[in-house]
């Protein structure tokens, strides 16, 4: 089962994962009193790639107009920032001690709230990206909501003038990220919505038409006609709210998908 | 409308995820480095 939900998350993480995993072990073994190599230039290129993350970051911060984003991704620089300075704090006493267990700690915590605290800003951008997305699926959500009022074909012109463009945006926008995550089941999940979706729209819009020339021609079986379209737009409405449902989901939870 | 123009910009998307892999990447080698010398530990261990 993949660790992190999104390809690009993983191709980032992974192997200093691993490389952090490996070390806590040989920390752990105890096969660690030795001399320390100097670590000041490594640790200083690890602070010096810390302190351009969190500018780009603060960057982001100060543009984006997301409130969840302003809110969380400073707290998540400011981890990675303390990471780096208990890495240069430990580098700094190992020079003075090279045996000295308190900078081998450091160095090890340090890595490992780096790797944590990466983690965590990847997360805050791609939560925020994923917001983005779903802003779009509501404002599909609220087009849908009105389809029962519209009564007249300039009505159902301007309607699927304001839809369409959301709905494309929508199913592009889901379609990458299918393309970017990691859990199958929310990938499988994740495209057959958006083939609904594709399939229902042009059946909803077709049923609409027909209630307005039942409606305008004052033919028989509007009530029918009517509850065909609600049905329609309900089941959009039901796949619209999976996706949104499911783009939330980072961890895949087997019991939760099995029932 | 700028402000939100900005953060929609793609280059700003992969600029940040650069930096980020800079930060994974650094970590990556200083770590490597760490380990570098208890694998020689172990060598001479063995010796």
């Amino acid at each position: 089962m993949p660790v992190f939900h999104t390809k690009t998350i993983e191709s980032i993480l992974d192997p200093v994962a691993q490389q952090v995993s490996r070390l806590v072990i040989i920390h752990e073994e105890g096969e660690a009193g030795h001399e320390m190599p100097d670590l000041e230039r490594p640790v200083l290129a690890v602070s010096k790639a810390v302190a351009n993350l969190a500018k780009v970051g603060r960057e982001m911060v100060t543009t984006t107009e997301d409130s969840i984003l302003k809110q969380d991704m400073p707290i998540a620089i400011n981890k990675v920032e303390n990471a780096a300075s208990l890495l240069e704090d430990a580098s700094n006493l190992s020079k003075g001690d090279p045996y000295s267990k308190t900078a081998r700690t450091k160095l090890i915590e340090g890595s490992r709230w780096i790797l944590q605290g990466t983690s965590g800003v990847l997360l805050c951008f791609d939560e925020s990206e994923v917001r983005k997305i779903i802003r779009e699926c509501k404002k599909v959500l609220d087009y849908l909501s009105v389809a029962e009022v519209i009564d007249s074909m300039e009505d159902l012109v301007q309607f699927v003038k304001d839809l369409s463009p959301c709905l494309s945006k929508v199913t592009r926008e889901v379609e990458k990220r299918v393309e970017d995550l990691t859990h199958q089941t929310h990938r499988e999940s994740l495209s057959k919505c958006v083939d609904q979706i594709k399939t229902l729209a042009p059946i909803l819009i077709c049923s609409m038409k027909i209630f307005i020339q039942i409606v305008t021609q004052g033919g028989k079986g509007n009530e029918e006609a009517a509850e065909n379209r609600n049905y329609l737009a309900s089941r959009m409405t039901d796949e619209v709210g999976e996706i949104v449902r499911v783009l939330q989901l980072v961890t895949y939870d087997e019991e939760e998908w099995s029932s | 409308r700028l402000a939100s123009s900005k953060t929609n910009n793609p280059v700003a998307k992969r600029h940040f995820v650069q930096s980020a892999k800079d930060v994974a990447n650094a970590t990556a080698i200083l770590v490597k480095e760490i380990k570098k010398l208890d694998s020689n530990y172990s060598d001479e261990n063995r010796q």
